[in-house]
């Protein structure tokens, strides 16, 4: 899913560098190598990591592509947040459950 | 939405017990093979602690053993209220936040009103933040995430 892919994405942290340059300014892949402390094979990959899982676009300008920050993406990030702790709480309630169950077995034996 | 996530369950106990769950039983609910640092590689983690005072540690002990900081306690009353800093994943620079609050209902049940927030703060000073790449995580679920809404809008 989209939003499990980003969080992935993110996850390393020179990536993260790499998605917080684009969104801070849209970047060919020789502007983020140079303004990074990365590689421009390594900056490719990781720009490749980073389309895939839908946070940045890519455009192209004459024989350059440019990459920008795509919102869907990060809506989708928010999205999985928001899902997230649906599930979270939703499996604290089950766990309530359990516990409650378990002293009133206990009870009423 | 820049705003908090805000988000209630009842539950079928006390305040007393359902803060108790929620705190010392926390590996037992939480979803450890999808929202842990140890799901970037593939793994889920093993548990997830919350040090129960104010100024105690919420980390994740990673599928390799490892310890991962998540944030710290910033309220513990208990039967009452947990507030933490919330950061997965990154460094606790810029972290957002997390609000606990329990409630006891006519009917013997437990009210729980989780609030997650943070996210506007990052809007207020967003250009020091892109000016400089170590914001991490939290830059990224803030500023970026606000712009990305923005954008939207």
């Amino acid at each position: 899913m989209a939003y499990q892919k980003s969080l992935i994405a993110l996850a390393d942290p020179t990536r993260r560098l790499v998605f917080e340059a684009v969104a801070h300014a849209p970047s060919a892949v020789g502007q983020l190598a140079e303004a990074l402390p990365v590689s421009r094979p390594a900056v490719s990959q990781h720009l490749k990591v980073l389309s895939d899982a839908g946070l940045i676009q890519a455009e192209a300008q004459g024989t350059r592509r440019i990459y920008s920050l795509r919102a869907a993406g990060l809506a989708d990030l928010r999205a999985y947040l928001d899902q997230f702790w649906d599930q979270a709480l939703q499996n604290y309630s089950d766990e309530v459950d359990r516990i409650v169950g378990e002293q009133n077995d206990r009870l009423d034996p | 939405m820049t705003d908090s996530i805000l988000k209630t369950v009842d539950v079928n106990c006390a305040p007393d017990l359902a803060f108790e769950v929620f705190v010392n039983r926390v590996a037992r609910w939480w979803p450890l093979d999808g929202h842990a640092v140890s799901a970037a590689s593939g793994k889920a983690a093993l548990a997830v602690t919350i040090e129960p005072h104010v100024g105690g540690a919420v980390y994740e002990t990673m599928y390799n053993g490892e310890r991962s900081d998540w944030g710290t306690v910033l309220e513990f009353v208990p039967g009452e209220k947990l507030a933490m800093t919330w950061h997965p994943g990154n460094n606790a620079d810029n972290p957002t936040r997390v609000d606990v609050e329990f409630a006891a209902t006519d009917d013997g049940k437990t009210r729980v009103t989780l609030t997650h927030s943070g996210w506007e703060v990052w809007g207020t000073d967003a250009t020091d933040r892109r000016t400089s790449y170590d914001g991490g995580w939290d830059h990224v679920l803030g500023t970026c995430f606000v712009q990305g809404c923005m954008q939207d809008a």
